[in-house]
């Protein structure tokens, strides 16, 4: 996103996309085909996006169209009770002080673990999410080194970025249209 | 990015562990920050602060306890004084002074002077280097403006002067700054090169955030999250060598079963060489 907000005036919308599509393809040297954002789905579909990431209606990566029934995307489901915010970070999302849940990384690490092996053996998939400055400290950084080993002590797990993921969904798994 | 521009005060990249030197070749640098303030928000350290058995706690027994660990532990700890506790605590502030403690300067009562006027906060600033110099003999160095378990935030609050005012006056150091978790440089114009020094402090490792938060009666107790978090960022610096630092409230630690935590950290510290 080009300023972390969705603009109401559809030009301005479509404006901040254009911006952030090419500032990330100036950056390194490719465009993304993949947003985590609120843009409206047309727009981002019509720019060339394939995939967005944000709600969890399905534990498995699945296919929204807006409301018009068109436009459809790949959704790579979020959820926060895998993100590290939640648990980790000082009044997020505006929380007020007495809502605040900080706690320590062995609680999370087992929390994720659990998550993990649920999905494991139903062959399926985890989106994690992280903020470099809430995992990038040295306690939380150890914990996932923790994970991680310990999710590859167990054969067939795949670690894919979110549009090796995409792409294999949508060649292996095209969506079929709304009443199919 | 243009939004970024009041969201990080840097984009500098941190030292690489193999690149850290500590004096005498130490592995890990270990600092214990005791927080002195009584204030429960942004208004500042009031009478009523003082008046309840929480303050009485924390100013007698509690703090009695925690330096008996100290010294025990043999410990040179740094308290952040507001300069309205030193005028109150004369005797105490001189006697942690003696025991070889760092008394460093925490505002006025510390306030949040976020919205204060330039001059109003000099006056402030001024005010507090001298009342903290009158009661232990020598200015402080060091600066902290910690958080408030009243605050809506957890970094603590100064105003867009408060840097380029404490270089003014002479101070050597910010004790908490967020955005790195080895000292670093705070820089305030970048093309005179104007800048503190600051030092790492950062919530998770602060007991006021995990011992009954946000207040007594109605908060959580997670004691045993705080020394998880404690062991957990410790011993991830002692391997790679960095820096740990931990930030106290003696009304907080200084109770029972919390005390005891705190000790067990302590001798697991005593057991790691080079410290």
């Amino acid at each position: 996103m080009w300023e972390h907000r969705v603009p109401k005036e559809p030009d301005l919308e479509r404006d901040h996309l254009d911006k952030s599509t090419a500032a990330l393809a100036k950056t390194v040297g490719r465009r993304p085909f993949g947003s985590r954002s609120r843009y409206s789905q047309a727009l981002l579909a019509n720019q060339g996006y394939i995939y967005n990431s944000h709600g969890s209606a399905h534990h498995l990566p699945y296919y929204m169209t807006d409301d018009g029934g068109e436009n459809w995307l790949l959704n790579l489901p979020f959820h926060y009770a895998i993100d590290d915010a939640m648990f980790f970070s000082f009044a997020w999302q505006s929380s007020d002080n007495a809502s605040q849940r900080i706690t320590d990384p062995d609680r999370v690490l087992e929390l994720w673990w659990a998550a993990f092996e649920q999905q494991y053996r139903q062959g399926g998939y985890l989106n994690i999410c992280l903020h470099p400055f809430v995992s990038g400290r040295a306690l939380r950084i150890a914990m996932l080194e923790r994970l991680i080993a310990r999710m590859k002590t167990l054969p067939g797990v795949w670690f894919p970025t979110c549009e090796a993921v995409a792409r294999h969904c949508l060649e292996n798994f095209p969506p079929h249209g709304r009443d199919s | 990015m243009p939004w970024k521009d009041d969201y990080t005060i840097s984009d500098e990249v941190s030292l690489a562990d193999d690149d850290i030197r500590w004096p005498e070749d130490k592995r890990c640098c270990v600092a214990v920050v005791v927080d002195l303030s009584l204030t429960s928000g942004p208004q500042g350290i009031e009478p009523a602060d003082l008046q309840n058995s929480r303050a009485m706690f924390g100013l007698n027994e509690g703090l009695d306890q925690l330096m008996a660990v100290l010294r025990r532990f043999e410990i040179t700890a740094t308290f952040a004084v507001p300069a309205a506790m030193a005028a109150i605590l004369g005797n105490t502030i001189r006697r942690l002074h003696d025991e070889g403690h760092e008394i460093a300067a925490q505002g006025f009562k510390h306030e949040d002077v976020s919205e204060l006027g330039r001059d109003e906060e000099k006056r402030r600033l001024d005010l507090t280097t001298e009342m903290l110099g009158e009661a232990v003999g020598r200015a402080p160095t060091g600066w902290f403006s910690l958080p408030r378990q009243g605050d809506p935030f957890a970094g603590g609050t100064i105003s867009s002067d408060t840097m380029d005012l404490l270089i003014g006056a002479g101070y050597r150091y910010m004790g908490n700054g967020l955005s790195n978790d080895i000292p670093y440089y705070w820089v305030t114009d970048f093309a005179t090169r104007r800048a503190m020094l600051t030092l790492p402090c950062y919530y998770h490792f602060d007991d006021q955030f995990f011992l009954l938060f946000p207040r007594e009666g109605s908060g959580l107790e997670h004691a045993d999250a705080l020394f998880a978090n404690w062991i957990a960022e410790f011993d991830a610096q002692y391997r790679r060598g960095r820096c740990f630092s931990m930030t106290l409230h003696a009304h907080a630690i200084g109770w029972c079963n919390r005390l005891k935590l705190l000790e067990n950290f302590l001798a697991r510290l005593a057991n790691h060489p080079g410290v």
